[in-house]
């Protein structure tokens, strides 16, 4: 199955409304595939309580959630970054 | 000695003495006896090798070591009680839990009514906590959790945490474990968290026969259910037919160990082989004739819809058929189903498929029909309602009280499941005192005159026959007797109930003076009689069990 992989960075301080809207547009411009997530730096095992949540109660599709950075943000990351330049 | 090894806590390894319903009493907490007795009688521990493999076990593990050992790991099941035995070699601890945490139905139910931990919750804590599991945590092992109830951490972030879980598997494991427990012998990083989509389902060729033997002889005969009900998750799954020779082979696995009957597992047992919803009589016969001939004892199901129930006997006699095909072996066939409600409004909402290949206009009539069925066949349900849902009315429980009313002629227990929101777990007490209406009220004591009245028939006439079970039979009818004059004087223990939660929403006494009063009353006249309540239908389980 396709993955697609996303990068999430300043999560502590983001509004989550935001942050949904993100991962709403996220997934459905890589629809159908399953997706990947890097909470990093920041977030914790509640925030990936919240997305896990989310994504299970809106999307039908496969998940991943690590609590880390992956080794590189090569090609095939998306990075979402929602630290103190976002504006957030 | 294991490098991956597989467990779950005792009131899961276990085969409640023989009597699958008997694991209902592990959903409860310990009622008037010590949490000590109470899981000895409910879960005695299973015979173990040298190794603390259990001769049986919960039939998802023996899915998943049957796929390590397939692909060749030096994987096994444990027994809880001898992991030590395997602390210098274990690499990976796989779990593997129906209701970890004890949110799911009917352990959610008892905890709400009684204000006590179930000890299934209780007995998975002491595990965690247990200094084997401690140990092995200390000594760098890989912990993975799956399994139906694998949901339930979402809600446990910080137990997560502090047992050091690596990772939460939600979904069917077949297709995943195998990278994982590979990238954990690795020491690679796991994922934190993994669901896996319907999508990702294990194909038939994906899914392993298991190598030994499962709890009460049960084996999978399906997976997943075409009618897409909202309080249930299975439906999302894609539907799968097992084939018979594999249904065969694990047969064979549990004759090997030991156990004589059999539980065909599937969410609707009448949907084998079936053309969407509607049940055809060809792959259902082959299938019991199979395993008739395979088996020295009996056959149960695991559960059954009523709309399936009514087809296929109106349009292919196929109960009839099957019942007198089984006779030659046993007098009467035990199996779960789902009235849910007697609400054609909340049918519609929360199940609108369920009655299919029926309107849902029809569902009471597709409930009493199938119930009618199974009576002149002897196919005895143990039936659950579900109370509380959340968009249902006062109008649509007194529904729900109305058919069972209408059901008081057939044999079956049924026992009412309160739906519990996850948000109230966090103030049970709260969520109890609010929650139960009158109505909900009337329709447990309508479960309860229905209950009293044919489990005294079903021990009678088909339970505990003969000179040898003389005693347990007498402990039983003791019991309900028991049960019938604790609950004799019910009618004014619900007024004094009612009465207590009316009060309360309309002192306008200090708040101080109102805690002081009420609480007390709440614990003492309430919890009397949801006690005894919840205590019966824990009973009923029993005796079907």
């Amino acid at each position: 199955m396709n993955r697609a992989t996303l990068v999430l960075k300043g999560l502590h301080n983001a509004d989550p409304k935001t942050v949904y809207k993100s991962l709403m547009r996220f997934i459905a411009s890589n629809h159908p595939a399953d997706l990947v997530i890097y909470l990093c730096d920041e977030g914790g095992i509640e925030m990936l309580g919240k997305l896990a949540y989310f994504i299970g109660n809106n999307f039908s599709i496969g998940l991943e959630i690590y609590l880390s950075c992956p080794e590189s943000l090569g090609a095939g990351y998306e990075l979402l970054d929602f630290g103190k330049n976002s504006g957030l | 000695m294991f490098e991956v090894v597989l467990t779950t806590e005792r009131t899961m390894m276990t085969d409640h003495h023989g009597k699958e319903f008997i694991g209902f009493m592990a959903t409860g907490p310990a009622i008037g006896v010590p949490e000590q007795l109470w899981l000895w009688a409910c879960c005695p521990k299973p015979k173990v090798d040298k190794l603390g493999r259990p001769l049986i076990a919960p039939y998802g593990l023996r899915k998943i070591e049957a796929k390590l050992q397939d692909t060749g790991y030096n994987a096994a099941i444990v027994d809880p009680d001898h992991l030590g035995k395997h602390l210098d070699t274990m690499k990976v601890l796989l779990l593997s839990h129906h209701d970890y945490f004890a949110y799911g139905p009917p352990s959610s139910e008892w905890w709400l009514i009684t204000g006590q931990e179930p000890v299934n919750r209780r007995s998975f804590i002491k595990l965690m906590e247990s200094p084997v599991v401690r140990e092995a945590k200390k000594r760098g092992v890989r912990i993975i959790a799956g399994g139906p109830a694998a949901w339930q951490w979402l809600w446990e972030l910080a137990a997560w945490e502090k047992w050091g879980i690596d990772t939460i598997v939600d979904g069917e494991g077949e297709r995943v474990v195998v990278d994982l427990v590979e990238k954990a012998l690795r020491g690679e990083e796991l994922p934190k968290y993994v669901y896996v989509s319907p999508r990702e389902a294990p194909s038939i060729e994906e899914i392993p026969t298991i190598k030994g033997a499962s709890v009460n002889g049960l084996v999978e005969i399906m997976r997943g259910c075409p009618r897409g009900c909202r309080f249930c998750s299975v439906t999302l799954r894609p539907l799968r037919f097992i084939p018979i020779e594999k249904i065969l082979q694990e047969i064979e696995v549990n004759l090997r160990a030991g156990i004589r009957n059999v539980v065909l597992h599937s969410e609707d047992v009448l949907l084998y082989g079936a053309d969407g919803v509607k049940p055809r009589p060809e792959p259902l016969i082959k299938l019991h004739q199979e395993v008739m001939k395979k088996i020295p004892g009996t056959i149960a199901w695991a559960h059954a819809s009523l709309s399936a129930v009514k087809y296929s006997e109106e349009n292919y006699k196929l109960i009839s058929t099957i019942m007198g095909m089984l006779s030659e072996k046993q007098e009467m066939l035990g199996v779960e189903v789902g009235i849910e409600t007697g609400s054609v409004n909340l049918a519609k909402k929360i199940m609108p498929a369920k009655a299919l290949p029926y309107r849902a206009e029809e569902w009471p009539e597709v409930v009493k029909d199938a119930f009618a069925i199974m009576h002149d066949n002897h196919v005895v349900p143990a039936a659950t309602l579900i109370l509380g849902l959340p968009e249902e009315t006062p109008d649509d429980v007194l529904k729900t009280a109305e058919l069972i009313d209408d059901l008081k002629s057939y044999r079956s227990l049924i026992v009412p499941m309160l739906f519990v929101p996850m948000g109230a777990l966090k103030n049970m007490e709260k969520f109890r005192r609010e929650s139960l209406t009158r109505e909900h009220i009337e329709v447990m004591k309508a479960c309860l005159r229905h209950d009293l009245y044919w489990a005294r028939d079903i021990i009678a006439k088909f339970y505990f026959k003969g000179l040898p079970y003389a005693p347990l039979r007498f402990f039983l009818q003791s019991f309900i007797s028991y049960v019938e004059r604790k609950t004799a004087n019910l009618d004014a223990l619900i007024e004094d109930f009612l009465k207590e939660k009316t009060e309360k929403k309309t002192a306008a006494t200090s708040l101080q003076k109102v805690a002081g009063v009420s609480r007390k009353k709440q614990n003492v006249v309430p919890n009397n009689l949801l006690e005894i309540l919840s205590l019966f239908f824990i009973g009923v389980f029993w005796i079907l069990g």
